[in-house]
């Protein structure tokens, strides 16, 4: 030991070494080199309840250090042999009683005179109070950073699952609980599913929570009906001990199946004014907060106090559960909506990428087609092109191309009066104008080309309606300057046969018509026979030629109508009057048939005069398909060129007469017919001239006689030229066979139908149709 | 109907002839004749005619543009004038009537009933 001296009071010592250590408020110990405990003051012997004389010669490791120190305390003492200082260190010490005492060391080591170490003085001082504080301290610090762990999460994270599961986790490992976990329950839905949301467990929990979760409200130890209303007022359920007061017998049945020793339930809960609630009912049950469900905590091995401090963290987090309930419930609407939008949008975009391959397909197949259209038409001479209601070129062949010199690619797309010069696109203007309001539309203009070159052209438009609407024109534009100058030579050289061949027939046919007068003196009977023969074949001629005249006149087609109103009445009157020298020649009573000049219970007889129900007939039932009406003359009108008309007339005037015996009579008669729909006629177009029929009211005509009538045979082709019933007639009756080609001619032009019946050597019984004139016209 | 002096202008001179002898026999009538319309238009001014025949269609001057001239004229406008024309278009007549003329008579025509034709279409009555 140390050279201490003792303190004397005279004689008396009254404090030495051992005085010392015994009233020092210090833990002291002293070592021998070996770690033997030599000295073992008062307060050691206070603090642990051993005595002296009980720790003596053992070593500190022996019993009072706890089992994971004595290791290192054999380590620190090696270092103090070795005067390698460890002065300051901790080490915690077991008491009789199996308490635990931090204690604070100093040592000091005491050599002799070798320098070796011979003592190890250690004083020391209990901290345990100190590191309980500090520890709390800790766990304080550890559960506010917790917390704001969570929180931050909570702000930051979007994930729930994470949250809930960090939560229950950071919770189980902080507190040191066996089991944490998170139930979320429906309380109002029956046998509602409680689900299990986040889970964490040590070994010695008794298993997961599910046996828990498996129990719907209200059967749930957990949901009890009468935690619920706690649970809604934010209440905590803390059970510190199974036997604690307040405890219902059946929680603690259930729990003890369990092997729940403590249990520290804390309910979650929502805004309820979010109103983005997956479960509205929950929002339902509490105004402005709803029950979600609980963070439970339970302690399985031993039964455990709930701190304050706990029990406020447990809350804290539970409070922070709701917010990012919340913010999830708020993220999932959000979603939703971002989904539905997401869906909408998606959808719109697969709609529009539909309607865009769709045109694609179109565009690409519109170019095909117009490829193909444009080497089929760039193959024709004509100009052909697709102009749109802009009076824009959309389409054009390569016609249109050598005829303006202008590529394709500058003709498309521009309008028509950036391509034509301003004198012609006037000039087209009305018509593509008539055009686009749906009409067809032909005419012949004279244009110039890009050349300079004149020429002359047949324009037609043809209107592209669509659904009831015009969209465009098809323009088809062809040369005819080729045709209109065989036309002008046709023109100049029947305009030249005709004043030519007439001229020689004046002279001869006036010279024979002064010859047979006899005025010149008489001539013997065979004189004046030649005289009329040369006579009757001037005639022949004349009219031969003036029948062919007018045949290629009004079958030229460039011949036009001088339609007005015309009075039937004066028609009819005016052909038999230039027909009455020609009857009276040949003895024939011409009878205007009228409802004006007869009474209209004639007219069946007239009708009836000819059998005409056994006539066999050219058009069939014409008679059938129409109705008769009873006109007065006087207000039958038709519209119709008159002269032309009395021309057909005086045609089928002559016929009748020329075929009728002497003393016969040939009928002329009018009739309107009311009818609304074109008759249905089963004859050959050579005949009846049905397709070119008008529909509405009509005037039918009818030329009738009971002369030779016609073979069945020769009906077919009465109407052709040249084609008489008897090849001798054209010589013995001076005609020419092509009077009745000339009446259909006549009749056409009018749009009227012409047709025939007739039985042979009974009469024939002509008829034609014309139109009656329509508002005014 | 007698006494009537008519000019007949036709380039054809048989023509001219079968007119002339037509007018004359049945009609009595004094007939004066010319080739060309410019010989027709001097000899207007210096006939006292009843009315003038014309031919249509003639070389140099035709018809229509002696009709206009002999129109235009005061000394002659006041003469009655029938057109012959080997035309038979309705279309023709109309506008030959509507240039002025009092009748058409087309080719061939009947140099028996000429004079009563012309007549007809004056007025003149026997």
């Amino acid at each position: 030991m140390s050279s201490f001296n003792p303190v004397h009071v005279g004689d008396e010592k009254v404090l030495d070494t051992e005085t010392l250590l015994d009233i020092a408020g210090s833990l002291i110990v002293v070592f021998d080199r070996q770690g033997k405990i030599k000295r073992f003051n008062r307060a050691c012997e206070s603090m642990t309840g051993y005595s002296e004389q009980d720790v003596q010669n053992h070593c500190v490791w022996d019993f009072l250090l706890m089992p994971e120190e004595r290791v290192a305390m054999q380590g620190i003492f090696r270092q103090l042999r070795g005067k390698q200082t460890t002065r300051y260190y901790e080490s915690t010490w077991l008491g009789k009683a199996g308490e635990s005492h931090v204690i604070a060391w100093s040592n000091t080591v005491l050599t002799n005179r070798l320098g070796q170490v011979e003592f190890i003085v250690s004083s020391g001082i209990e901290v345990t109070e100190q590191r309980r504080s500090r520890r709390q301290l800790e766990g304080q610090y550890r559960q506010s950073h917790l917390l704001v762990e969570i929180t931050q999460k909570v702000r930051q994270s979007l994930d729930l699952q994470e949250i809930l599961q960090t939560t229950v986790s950071e919770v189980q490992a902080l507190l040191g609980c066996d089991h944490v976990f998170i139930l979320q329950a429906s309380l109002t839905a029956v046998a509602a599913p409680i689900r299990l949301a986040a889970e964490a467990l040590t070994d010695d929990a008794q298993g997961p929570a599910q046996s828990i979760v498996r129990r719907p409200w209200p059967d749930n130890p957990l949901l009890r009906a009468s935690y619920i209303d706690h649970y809604r007022q934010q209440s905590i359920s803390v059970i510190d001990t199974m036997d604690g007061p307040g405890v219902a017998p059946e929680i603690v049945a259930v729990l003890e199946q369990l092997s729940v020793k403590s249990e520290l339930t804390v309910p979650i809960l929502i805004s309820g004014q979010s109103g983005q609630s997956s479960q509205p009912d929950q929002a339902e049950l509490s105004g402005d907060e709803a029950f979600w469900g609980l963070l439970v905590a339970h302690q399985c091995t031993q039964s455990r106090r709930w701190s304050p401090l706990e029990i406020d963290l447990m809350q804290q987090l539970a409070n922070q559960i709701g917010v990012a309930i919340n913010h999830a419930q708020l993220l999932e609407h959000l979603e939703d909506l971002v989904a539905e939008r997401t869906a909408e949008l998606t959808g719109t975009n697969q709609q529009m990428r539909r309607e865009m391959n769709e045109r694609i397909r179109t565009e690409t197949a519109l170019r095909r087609s117009e490829k193909q259209l444009r080497l089929i038409t760039n193959a024709l001479p004509a100009l052909v092109a697709y102009i749109d209601v802009y009076h824009r070129y959309r389409f054009n062949n390569y016609a249109y191309e050598t005829w303006y010199s202008i590529p394709y690619e500058q003709i498309k797309g521009r309008r028509v009066s950036d391509i034509v010069s301003l004198s012609v696109y006037q000039q087209m203007l009305p018509y593509l104008e008539q055009a686009l309001s749906g009409e067809k539309v032909t005419y012949e203009a004279e244009m110039i080309k890009s050349s300079g070159e004149k020429l002359w052209a047949s324009v037609s438009y043809i209107p592209d309606v669509q659904e009831g609407r015009v969209k465009g024109l098809f323009s088809l534009i062809s040369d005819i300057s080729d045709r209109k100058a065989a036309e002008r030579m046709k023109d100049e050289f029947v305009s030249v046969v005709s004043h030519e061949l007439r001229t020689p027939l004046t002279s001869v046919h006036g010279s024979l018509k002064l010859l047979s007068t006899g005025k010149m003196g008489e001539l013997g009977p065979q004189g004046q026979e030649l005289i009329e023969i040369a006579l009757n074949n001037t005639e022949r001629l004349t009219r031969l030629l003036n029948d062919v005249l007018d045949l290629e006149r009004i079958g030229s087609g460039r011949f036009s109508l001088s339609l007005s109103v015309c009075s039937v009445a004066d028609l009819l009157k005016s052909a038999v009057d230039s027909m009455q020298a020609m009857a009276d020649d040949f003895g024939i009573t011409l009878n205007i048939v009228t409802p004006m000049v007869r009474s209209a219970a004639d007219l069946p007889r007239v009708e009836s005069d000819l059998p005409i129900s056994d006539l066999s007939v050219s058009d069939s039932s014409a008679d059938e398909a129409m109705e008769a009406e009873t006109v007065t003359a006087e207000a039958l009108t038709v519209w119709a060129d008159a002269d032309q008309v009395i021309q057909a007339l005086t045609n089928l005037l002559s016929n009748a007469i020329k075929f009728s015996p002497r003393g016969g009579t040939v009928w002329v008669h009018a009739k309107l017919h009311a009818t609304s729909k074109p008759q249905s006629e089963p004859l050959s177009d050579t005949q009846s001239d049905a397709q070119s029929d008008m529909s509405g009211d009509k005037v039918e005509f009818l030329v009738k006689d009971a002369g030779r009538g016609i073979p069945s045979d020769k009906l077919e082709t009465i109407f052709e030229k040249f084609q008489q019933v008897d090849t001798s007639d054209a010589r013995e009756r001076g005609g020419t066979g092509l009077g009745l080609a000339i009446c259909r001619e006549i009749i056409q032009q009018h749009q009227g139908r012409i047709w025939v019946k007739s039985v042979h050597g009974q009469g024939s019984a002509f008829y034609f149709t014309l139109p009656v004139p329509v508002d005014g016209n | 109907m007698i006494n009537k002096q008519i000019l007949m202008i036709d380039d054809e001179r048989d023509i001219q002839t079968v007119a002339r002898i037509g007018l004359s026999m049945m009609g009595g009538w004094k007939v004066f004749t010319a080739n060309s319309g410019l010989e027709g238009i001097r000899q207007a001014k210096e006939h006292a005619l009843d009315a003038i025949l014309l031919d249509v269609m003639m070389p140099d001057m035709d018809g229509v543009a002696t009709l206009k001239a002999l129109k235009a004229d005061l000394a002659t406008r006041a003469i009655p004038i029938i057109f012959l024309t080997a035309k038979s278009r309705a279309a023709n007549r109309k506008e030959l009537y509507a240039l002025g003329a009092q009748g058409v008579i087309h080719k061939p025509f009947d140099p028996t009933t000429l004079a009563s034709q012309i007549a007809g279409f004056l007025g003149w009555t026997a």
